[in-house]
């Protein structure tokens, strides 16, 4: 939460501010301030676990109710499918078409082919990454970073193998996150980082992404990372020759936990095909807390760019008017 | 022990059962799924809005209708869930005055009890305390916290749905609660008189 769209001061901490805690809606600055202030006064702390108890409750109402909507009004259900449906198979067919003639004006058949493998191959890649999360700069490449596809395979030593492939020989476990209800998404290779990196992302059930960086650096002395993003919480850190970095737009809380465990399966990180050589310790340690940093301080929002819906309707090709609500 | 939302989880449900292999790349959902989800949010939405499913059901039904019928620009759609939920509040304003009072026999609170699993008898008393409470909200404030926190929109969701400044959904959401709180505190919500 801000205060662009209410104009609220934030010299203090308010009702609204209170709210926001327990939503989860406010950001990492202003969060400290209210817990805080939560510290100092009984009453108010009162509140919000009250607060918080209701919403917890409304939340088992919800689960109950996933699927109230199973049996009703089937034949308006159906409609409704059918005209979204449609109204979805326009819009491919019409980015196939777009697609299809700018390419063969401007590349020929050759890019064209590529466009359409695009749309065919890579639409959940394509859907899963957007809108992008800020992207480290050193090492990994910033916003030049250039992806190639890859899955990462469900089988351990799979995908040790496919780390190490892309780690210089370098690997490790990665880590099982789904009790911070996080599912894996896949894993890419950075094409055209300062040195061979690697991104897993893992998203939660309403598609909030983290993205895991995983590169391999030779110089003892190297800083690891400086960071180019827009508000993006992330974390980063160095265990030997593998340097991290974490994006993500959730709480510093829930990302430190996501380190940690990266940490712990790192702690096995070895090259995958020789005997494992004595690591040198990188310039942090490996029980460090990692450092924590704001990609951009002045970005008060990190989730007002969230498009929390995005992926539930595909992107025309054409610019529409939004439709308004009837 | 006070609670810390720094360490508090509750949010994330643990997901069961799924591996890389099951989820790389991630399985789309089907348009039938999604228009379930979508109908189940604005059944319970409607529900404990209006808190009798009769008059719920109507709402949700007399939305759908206006969606499919009227809806021409579907490309125009970008955010399925606003738009039906934005709807459904038109609908609800528009016929608020005109719906008739029919009250169910059966509470609300009873009816969402045989609706869900059996909870814990703690677990019980607090959602009939709160459901119980929700009706006796002004029906601007219900709205915005069962938005919030029943269907976890944002404010600015919230805002769009209702089609307010985002200012105005935070004050109706910290007045809502607050007065939930002392509803349910207090204990007395059987009460207490509805204030419209």
């Amino acid at each position: 939460m801000n205060d662009g769209p209410t104009g609220r001061d934030r010299s203090t901490v308010d009702e609204a501010d209170l709210h926001a805690l327990v939503d989860g809606q406010l950001d990492d600055g202003r969060k400290a301030a209210v817990l805080a202030r939560l510290l100092l006064d009984r009453t108010d702390r009162e509140r919000v676990e009250a607060y918080r108890r209701h919403r917890v409750a409304l939340g088992k109402v919800r689960a109950g109710l996933e699927r109230y909507g199973e049996g009703f009004a089937p034949e308006l259900q159906r409609a409704l499918a059918d005209r979204l449906a449609a109204a979805r198979r326009r819009a491919s067919i019409a980015r196939v078409a777009a697609a299809g003639l700018a390419a063969s004006l401007v590349l020929g058949l050759g890019v064209a082919t590529v466009a359409l493998w695009r749309e065919r191959v890579q639409p959940t890649i394509a859907i899963a990454y957007e809108p992008e999360l800020a992207v480290p700069e050193f090492t990994f490449g910033g916003s030049f970073a250039r992806y190639s596809g890859g899955t990462l395979e469900a089988d351990r030593e799979r995908s040790l193998a496919w780390l190490a492939s892309h780690l210089r020989g370098q690997t490790l476990d990665l880590p099982d996150l789904r009790e911070l209800g996080l599912k894996p998404v896949g894993g890419q290779v950075l094409d055209e980082a300062q040195a061979p990196a690697v991104r897993i992302a893992w998203a939660d059930e309403r598609g909030d992404r983290i993205d895991l960086y995983i590169g391999v650096v030779t110089s003892q002395g190297e800083q690891a990372f400086t960071l180019a993003g827009e508000g993006h919480v992330s974390l980063h850190w160095r265990q030997g020759p593998l340097v991290f970095a974490l994006v993500g737009r959730t709480g510093s809380a829930k990302l430190l936990k996501v380190a940690h465990a990266v940490m712990h399966g790192a702690d096995t990180a070895r090259p995958a095909t020789a005997p494992p050589p004595r690591v040198e310790p990188g310039p942090v340690a490996e029980d460090a807390r990692p450092i924590r940093a704001v990609a951009d301080p002045a970005a008060k929002d990190p989730t007002a760019k969230i498009e929390p819906t995005a992926p539930l309707v595909e992107p025309a090709v054409a610019k529409e008017a939004p439709a308004k609500p009837l | 022990m006070p609670w810390d939302p720094l360490t508090d989880e509750t949010a994330a449900d643990p997901v069961d059962g799924l591996d890389f292999a099951e989820v790389a790349p991630p399985r789309r959902r089907s348009v039938d799924e999604e228009v379930l989800d979508h109908v189940s949010g604005l059944r319970r939405y409607a529900l404990l809005l209006i808190g009798d499913p009769d008059d719920a059901d109507d709402l949700v039904q007399e939305c759908l209708v206006r969606v499919i019928a009227q809806t021409r620009n579907w490309n125009g759609v970008k955010d399925v869930r606003a738009y039906l939920f934005t709807t459904l509040h038109n609908v609800f304003v528009d016929g608020h005055r005109r719906r008739r009072t029919r009250r169910t026999e059966v509470p609300i609170e009873t009816v969402i009890a045989d609706l869900l699993a059996p909870p814990r008898q703690q677990d019980w008393v607090e959602l009939r305390d709160l459901v119980a409470a929700l009706q006796l909200l002004p029906k601007e404030q219900r709205e915005v916290v069962l938005l919030v926190g029943l269907e976890g929109m944002s404010y600015l969701e919230a805002a769009n749905v209702l089609q307010v400044p985002v200012g105005t959904v935070m004050s109706r959401l910290s007045r809502g609660r607050e007065a939930l709180r002392r509803l349910t505190t207090h204990g007395s919500t059987a009460r207490l008189r509805v204030v419209k």
